[in-house]
């Protein structure tokens, strides 16, 4: 069983080779960063005061965060889990991988864990990208210096766990969605109109219920506390828990469908 | 006598897509282990659905399946695990090369790299091996789909109308490779397709399949025993096809006038002679008489008729 499940692993992880959802993930990692250099670079008015900063890292992480945190992360993710799972109906390949010697349960959990390997992938480049970002203009423009203000590294850690946990629901809520339907256009407007609800909704006391927010609740409450009713329970379990609901029911949905290729 | 084994064999096979008329009515299909089976039927007459069945993609509703004399229910990973095959087109994902598809399949069988060199070899894709498969013609992606079914070297192929798109070339040498491998490696093959004539140099057991029903299995010596009972099907070309009709009928034989001949069916060789010393007599110049060319086509079609 286990080495069928890393064989399954290690086929899944060949196909997302050259496709749009592996594309995505570096392009999503790589925008905002670029786009924070190109803005430096182009207005440079007060960049020596920021640099000098003693909440220079904390500023630049929420800077990077914004745009990530509340449209680039959900909508990617939609995307990316939407675009691997439809990878085998597009090739009309749910047949000869249904044909292989593998139980149902390695083939749902091993493109399960592709898609969390490449969310992982995402934050890896993601934060470096943050730290170069923050470096280039230092290097390039004459009178800003390197920021010396110090590095909480625990921090950040547990804010990069707190947001990979707030991901989750969406990639499995995408990826029971994608596997249950041909048409690429349920998942794709499902996870939208459910971003848009989530961003709808953020005010409303019950908004946390909308699984689609956690990433946009994490950011507010961390850089923008006023501007969403942040639960008072703890949102990120209840993402642990949507999580684990989703990919119940998408494992039960899947290894019951009657047709398989 | 021994009873031969049987690779595959589906009992009492039924299924439906919905709940009014099932697709497959009590399939027992039985393909002999070192066979070639062509499993022949119009389009929509079972034969896919039978197949998926087979390969465990479609749930059983009423039947069996068992391959190697193991219960495809209970056993169907170590089942799978000897089996190559390909349902309709191939199965191939496009953004990938024709090597990275076999790679990734290799992981899931745990074979050597070797193999994909070789699965690809046999099928002459080699050279365009690190090429995309959504650049590949119809006929390549065909042969890269066989390769895919052949690259753990299955003792069981099944093959669900492999020659599509393949131009005459492609199904001269797709049909030297299945006998080559039935050969030399003694894998079982079953074949599916919807005509008798492109498969009827390479099978060595058919199986007829019309309306989901099995019309006829069996060798295929038998389906030709079969056709010499009934070849008694001439056409004759004269240059007057009216009065060759004419007399024909007055001689007491049912035909049919088609594009330049005249078809008599269910006549002795002796009647032959008869019918065609009467066209001389009536100053009908023959041009030819001859019995049908592709005469398994038409017992085949007889079959599906009945």
């Amino acid at each position: 069983m286990t080495a069928a499940f890393v064989g399954s692993l290690q086929s899944e992880w060949i196909k997302k080779r050259r496709s749009l959802a592996g594309w995505l993930v570096i392009v999503g990692a790589l925008f905002t960063p670029l786009i924070i250099v190109v803005a430096r670079l182009t207005y440079q008015d007060g960049l020596a005061k920021l640099y000098t900063s003693d909440t220079f890292w904390r500023d630049h992480w929420n800077n990077c965060w914004e745009s990530v945190a509340i449209f680039l992360l959900p909508i990617g993710e939609v995307l990316a889990a939407s675009l691997i799972t439809q990878l085998e109906y597009k090739n009309n390949t749910w047949k000869q991988l249904h044909t292989t010697p593998l139980h149902f349960t390695t083939i749902y959990f091993s493109k399960l864990l592709v898609m969390l390997a490449m969310l992982f992938q995402f934050f890896f480049l993601f934060n470096i990208a943050i730290f170069i970002s923050a470096i280039i203009p230092a290097l390039v423009i004459a009178d800003v210096s390197i920021p010396t203000a110090p590095i909480d590294v625990l921090f950040y850690l547990k804010e990069n766990v707190l947001y990979f946990i707030d991901c989750l629901p969406i990639i499995a809520l995408q990826y029971l969605i994608a596997l249950n339907f041909k048409n690429f256009l349920v998942p794709i407007g499902t996870g939208f109109l459910m971003w848009v609800l989530s961003l709808a909704t953020l005010r409303w006391e019950y908004g946390y219920l909308f699984p689609y927010s956690y990433t946009i609740f994490n950011f507010l409450n961390e850089a923008a506390s006023g501007k969403a009713a942040i639960p008072d329970l703890n949102f990120h379990l209840l993402a642990l828990g949507y999580f684990i609901g989703f990919i119940a029911i998408g494992y039960a949905l899947y290894v019951t469908k009657k047709d398989k290729g | 006598m021994q009873t031969p084994l049987h690779c595959v064999e589906t009992r009492s096979l039924t299924f439906g897509y919905s709940s009014t008329e099932p697709v497959l009515k009590s399939i027992d299909l039985k393909v002999e282990q070192g066979s070639i089976y062509g499993f022949l039927g119009p389009n929509g007459a079972g034969k896919t659905t039978t197949l998926r069945l087979i390969l465990g993609l479609l749930k059983i509703q009423t039947g069996q399946v068992s391959i190697f004399g193991k219960d495809l229910a209970k056993g169907r990973l170590e089942i799978l695990r000897q089996v190559g095959s390909m349902i309709e087109s191939p199965s191939l994902y496009g953004h990938l090369t024709a090597y990275e598809n076999l790679a990734l399949l290799c992981k899931v069988y745990r074979c050597s790299t070797d193999a994909i060199n070789q699965a690809l070899e046999l099928v002459d894709l080699t050279q365009t091996k690190n090429k995309k498969v959504s650049q590949f013609s119809l006929g390549m992606k065909q042969r890269l789909g066989i390769a895919v079914a052949l690259l753990h070297r299955p003792p069981l192929l099944i093959l669900d109308e492999p020659t599509n798109g393949l131009d005459p070339n492609g199904i001269i040498e797709m049909r030297a490779l299945l006998k080559k491998l039935n050969k030399e490696s003694g894998t079982t093959i079953v074949i599916s397709s919807h005509l008798l004539a492109e498969i009827e140099k390479l099978v060595s057991h058919v199986g007829i399949i019309h309306q989901g029903k099995m019309r006829f299995q069996g060798t295929l010596e038998k389906l030709q025993l079969l056709t010499r009972q009934n070849n008694d099907t001439v056409t004759i070309e004269t240059d007057n096809m009216p009065a060759t009709k004419e007399i024909v009928e007055q001689l007491g034989h049912r035909c049919e006038v088609g594009e330049g001949y005249v078809l008599i069916k269910n006549i002795t060789k002796a009647n032959i002679a008869v019918v065609n010393a009467s066209l001389v007599a009536s100053s009908i110049n023959v041009y030819g008489i001859s019995s049908q060319t592709s005469y398994l086509e038409n017992i085949f079609m007889e079959i599906i008729n009945r």
